[in-house]
């Protein structure tokens, strides 16, 4: 081991995986140092991956480079696409995981990475230096290790924010090993501050069983780093043996062509499955969780942050619906090597003999053994309202965060943003421009506006709603949207490039084939469709209900060989596309609205204060936003469309004075 | 901290009296220094004369100063009146002295922007306020009242709300999709899979809004000075109508085609309204002489203007009406002149050229019944539920209404629901931005969580 990286990452969950690879891949040596290295990648509530909105995250970190969509795929062990016949933007593919295997294969991935080296131990200190009493030479001469792939820029360290009065310089260890880096990626999850409680009993921790972090936080709050708390839960998990299947429907797994990786088809549809059930509550369990809400550590005022709206815990649904007495339960396997099960739906903070009596009453579960009770988190949370777009701290300089550190829950949510931390941490290494995932460019560009521009109080997941371009950012179009950003940073080796290109042409080409090919009014007729004047395939998937299926028997020989040839995701898209032009068309032009205000950049050190005809409010706003773009600017709540105005008009005479001084 | 701004409330121009408002942290104590008192003397909401002077204690006027302290003034700050006599040139001064002191000349709107600032006016009072300035009829003024009273504002957040909650039943199945068990919802309480109730929420949206979209041209034109224009061949009558209409000779009329060449515009006052009548060159293909060409261009601009068309027909024949280019929202009237000289008069309502209104210039036949035909047209229905709603608002609206019928016929076609989906956010953030409020994508998932129990 050296004493000095160029990135170093803090924390092996999920966002600290995808941070390690990204900035590895770009060439820097890269530290990942984690509490426990047998706990890489380890999925502390459910074993479930994907569906909506997160299956199209997954999607795009994979199509990024990033590790998540291949290890799922092979450590999954049911899939299912949801929203089929929902529409095209809406579909997801969910999966569950063998929890072992996933942690396993992440941590041989890391084992097996260029640049990437792994580390066990507690980081309590985060090394700073201030930019005004820095020796030059410590400047100057950063980074450690000379990167082997990006094109170096040799560059004095300064600061990205005008507000950076430190830089980082690395970190030390309980142990009190001092490892420097210039760059350092904190992905502490639910460990900074940590906190664990089962009904009446608290302990410190960050996961049952691990312990928490608690010197680190200590030592970021001096530094002048502000965190709020945040709470999340986790339900029980059960001895398979004890658990009644016969009485649980059912749910099987689906074969599918290609899981959430666009690079690899899955092997065998999919490899070994496992089935998953569903049971319900019964009125007897309400009455269970009624008699004793007060003693769960959410309602007894034990825990002050807020948990998550979108995952309540059975007692908050309990409370907040009455009337609701069937709530359904699914039942996870854990994986394959193993009879643990997981509740999806039990979510809670109850005390163990509760959690015992609810289950008592549960068609099936009723002399379920629990292994592992459920439990609930709270968390210390930096707000990411004080990082930039490239998720660098606004205070300390090579500083980046990623993950449920940013406020967000889920794995999915969590791997985007460490794989943007990383890359971002790396590519600034080198003098060169952050990513440029901006909204329109899909889920993960949409994730990172919003938690920087708006900020969190309560945690944060991805939902297909909050993606407004969501017709043109979907699950089978993640390659095509993403693969030449990231081909551009660095971030995809040699045969990935390839096989994006791969599929690109494909799309083309069938796209003009499609379109090249006419069918006659009687072929029109022939397929089921208003006869009219003559068209093209292409023009005829725009009939209502008509698909490629359907017209493939009115098809000419050429044209089936050719769409048989293809990639299936090259052929999907071709056809959504086709279907859907008229909505794609309006949702690109709404893009381009947005462009034109994102084109509109304010400078980091712009005084919003300078402003006379902004109103207070919005003041107050975007300087504690510090929008990069006038559009970014337009998102922050409260700022209105005269603020805008206001900010547009003092910007383009700001721009006038700079012009004339050079 | 905001600013202390100072403006002009009056117009310029010379009256008996006019007034400088100040509005800021620095408002009284700006006026104080001007009438050379201690701020503790002016008191809230009383009015108090004083002398005005400037910063060499040159008297300026004798004034009245009225001062409203924030939170209960206009415009939620320290708010002075201060009322001059009206010469622009007082006026200027006090303004600079104000200026002198620290003030900054308001820009345009900047009171009423404060106003909305501070949640002292909501953004339908604000445009409320600009149609209760321009109203131009009592209607027009009643329209604007009740807006100003809130009651757009209202309707307007009924519709938000409605596409809130018909979205977030849409979309609520998108992001929980059920087969994780991840909801506890009934069956029909979610909207996504169930096209037909889907198409009643969608309908019943529709019916909000149509009606503040389609009564807008009639409405609108009350809140200013309502245009009735006449139009038809040469020597079909036009100036002798409009003469009639007026009571008095202010066209000059003769039996010569195409002795109207300029256009004539007189106001006309009509149980409560105030309008403009235009009469206008008569239309032909083969116009004599370039003066009459020109008369026939300008009275097709005049059309375009119009709020209300009285289309005449010489003696009822609909041959004899060259055609109008209506625009979207433009009422017609038609109206069959000279029938005295008919023998069967006709006997319509002038809903269409088949049955048009039957006057005679000469008799004074129908004309009674034309005016109160043309104050029914801009009057009736002004009853309570009607709203009137500005320009921007308007064409909001239509986008909105726009988007929801396209989500019908989507639906009709059979389209997905995440596609449906589209049209009704295009229309939710629509509706958003007339209220100011944030765009779809929060609105909804908090509904969303609200209203389903969902979550693993």
């Amino acid at each position: 081991m050296w004493q000095r990286y160029d990135v170093i990452v803090v924390g092996g969950g999920h966002a600290g995986c995808e941070a390690a690879l990204a900035a590895a891949r770009l060439g820097m040596e890269t530290l990942l140092i984690t509490l426990q290295l047998d706990a890489i990648a380890r999925m502390s509530c459910n074993p479930s991956m994907g569906g909506p909105a997160k299956g199209h995250l997954i999607r795009e970190i994979d199509a990024l480079g990033g590790a998540m969509g291949e290890i799922t795929d092979r450590a999954a062990v049911n899939f299912r696409m949801l929203n089929t016949g929902r529409g095209p933007a809406v579909q997801a593919l969910r999966s569950q995981s063998d929890r072992a295997r996933y942690s396993l294969l992440m941590k041989q991935r890391l084992e097996q990475t260029p640049h990437l080296s792994l580390y066990q131990g507690e980081v309590v200190e985060l090394l700073v230096g201030e930019f005004e009493t820095a020796p030059e030479e410590e400047l100057a001469e950063r980074p450690g290790r000379s990167p082997r792939s990006l094109p170096w820029q040799k560059q004095r360290e300064r600061p990205t924010h005008f507000r950076q009065p430190l830089y980082v310089r690395g970190v030390r260890l309980s142990t009190g090993e001092v490892i420097l880096a210039p760059r350092v990626v904190l992905c502490t999850g639910t460990f900074l501050g940590g906190r664990l409680f089962i009904g009446e009993t608290t302990l410190p921790g960050g996961r049952m069983g691990e312990p928490a972090s608690m010197a680190l936080e200590e030592n970021l709050r001096k530094l002048g780093l502000r965190f709020i708390r945040l709470k999340t839960g986790t339900s029980p998990r059960l001895d398979g043996r004890t658990v009644d299947f016969s009485r649980l429907e059912v749910q099987l797994s689906r074969p599918y062509r290609y899981g959430f990786s666009s690079f690899k088809p899955l092997e065998g549809g999919g490899g070994l499955q496992l089935p998953c059930w569903i049971t319900r509550t019964r009125p007897e369990t309400i009455a269970v969780l009624r008699k004793n809400l007060e003693r769960s550590a959410l309602f007894a005022g034990l825990i002050a942050g807020p948990g998550p709206r979108y995952c309540p815990s059975i007692e908050d649904k309990v409370k907040r619906f009455p009337q609701n007495l069937h709530h359904p339960i699914f039942v996870e396997p854990d994986g394959l090597a193993t009879t643990e099960i997981y509740l999806q739906g039990l979510s809670t903070s109850l005390p163990l003999e509760v959690q015992y009596q609810m289950l008592a009453t549960i068609p099936g579960l009723e002399r379920a053994h629990i292994v592992r009770p459920g439990y609930a988190v709270e968390y210390s949370v930096h707000n990411p309202i004080h990082l930039t777009r490239a998720l660098e701290s606004e205070l300390v300089a090579g500083l980046f965060m990623a993950g449920n550190l940013c406020g967000t829950t889920g794995y999915e949510e969590a791997g985007a943003q460490g794989l943007v931390a990383g890359a971002n941490a790396a590519l600034t290494l080198a003098g060169r421009e952050p990513l440029p995932l901006t909204r329109e460019t899909g889920y993960i560009g949409t994730l990172i506006d919003d938690l920087t521009t708006k900020g969190v109080t309560d945690p944060y997941r991805m939902f297909t709603a909050r993606c407004e371009f969501r017709l043109l950012c979907r699950f089978d179009n993640a390659l095509t949207r993403l693969s030449e950003i990231a081909h551009r940073a660095g971030l995809l080796p040699e045969a990935k490039w390839r096989r994006a290109r791969e599929v690109l042409s494909q799309v083309e080409e069938l796209r003009e084939a499609l379109g090249r090919e006419r069918l006659s009014r009687e072929q029109l007729a022939q397929a089921g469709l208003p006869a009219g004047e003559p068209r093209s395939v292409l023009e005829a998937l725009q009939f209502p209900a008509t698909t490629l299926e359907r017209l493939r028997p009115v098809m000419s020989e050429e044209l089936l060989y050719l769409m048989d040839s293809l990639d299936p995701l090259a052929v999907e898209q071709v056809e959504i596309e086709a279907r859907y032009r008229g909505y794609l068309e309006r949702q690109l032009r709404e893009v381009e609205q947005l462009r034109e205000s994102e084109a509109v950049r304010i400078p980091p050190d712009f005084d919003f204060d300078q402003v006379e005809s902004l109103s207070a409010e919005a003041k107050e706003k975007l300087s504690k936003v510090r929008p990069e773009t006038l559009g970014q600017a337009g998102r922050i709540p409260g700022v209105d469309p005269a603020d805008l105005q206001a900010l547009l008009f003092a910007l383009s005479r700001g721009r006038g004075r700079g012009a004339r001084r050079s | 901290m905001a600013d202390t701004i100072v403006a002009p409330a009056t117009p310029p121009g010379i009256s008996a009296l006019a007034m400088v408002r100040l509005s800021g942290p620095r408002a009284v104590e700006m006026v104080a220094e001007l009438s050379g008192l201690s701020r503790k003397e002016f008191e809230d909401r009383h009015a108090r004369l004083v002398e005005l002077r400037d910063q060499e204690g040159e008297l300026i006027d004798q004034a009245m100063v009225t001062v409203y302290l924030g939170p209960r003034s206009y415009t939620g700050e320290d708010l002075v009146e201060i009322t001059l006599h009206g010469n622009p040139l007082l006026v200027e001064l006090v303004v600079e002295e104000c200026i002198a002191r620290g003030a900054r000349l308001a820009e345009p709107g900047e009171f009423t922007r404060r106003a909305l600032l501070r949640g002292k006016l909501s953004p339908d009072q604000v445009e409320a306020l600009g149609q209760v300035i321009t109203a131009r009829t009592r209607h027009g003024l009643r329209l604007a009242r009740r807006n100003l009273a809130g009651k757009l504002g209202e309707k307007l957040s009924q519709i938000r709300q409605e596409l809130v909650e018909t979205l977030a039943a849409v979309e609520v199945v998108f992001d929980y999709p059920g087969e994780a068990a991840d909801v506890s919802y009934q069956e029909g309480e979610t909207l996504a899979d169930e096209p037909e109730l889907l198409g009643e929420r969608i309908e019943r949206l529709i019916g909000l809004i149509q009606p503040l979209v389609e009564d807008y041209p009639r409405l609108s034109a009350l809140s200013r000075e309502p245009r009735v224009v006449i139009w038809g061949a040469p020597n079909a009558g036009k100036s002798s109508l409009f003469n009639a209409l007026l009571g008095r000779e202010r066209a000059l009329v003769s039996p010569a085609p195409g002795t109207t060449r300029d256009y004539l515009e007189a106001p006309l006052e009509l149980a409560g309204l105030r309008l403009s009548v235009v009469d206008t060159a008569g239309i032909r293909e083969q116009a004599g002489e370039e003066v009459e060409e020109k008369g026939i261009r300008l009275a097709e601009k005049q059309l375009g203007e119009a709020d209300l068309i009285l289309a005449i027909l010489e003696r009822g024949e609909p041959a004899s009406l060259p055609p109008i280019p209506v625009e979207e929202g433009q009422a017609v009237i038609y109206v069959a002149t000279k029938v005295d000289l008919m023998e069967k008069v006709p006997q319509g309502e002038g809903s269409s050229p088949e049955a048009p209104l039957a006057t005679s210039s000469l008799t004074g036949l129908g004309i009674e019944e034309l005016r109160q035909r043309i104050a029914r047209h801009f009057t009736s229905e002004v009853g309570e539920d009607r709203l009137l709603v500005s320009r921007r608002q308007y064409e909001s609206l239509r986008r909105a209404l726009a988007a929801l019928e396209q989500a019908r016929e989507g639906l009709r076609r059979g389209v997905e629901p995440d596609l449906v989906a589209l049209d009704l956010r295009a229309a939710l953030e629509e509706v958003s931005g007339l209220l100011e409020l944030p765009g779809a994508s929060e609105a909804v998932i908090a509904e969303m969580l609200r209203g389903f129990c969902v979550g693993k």
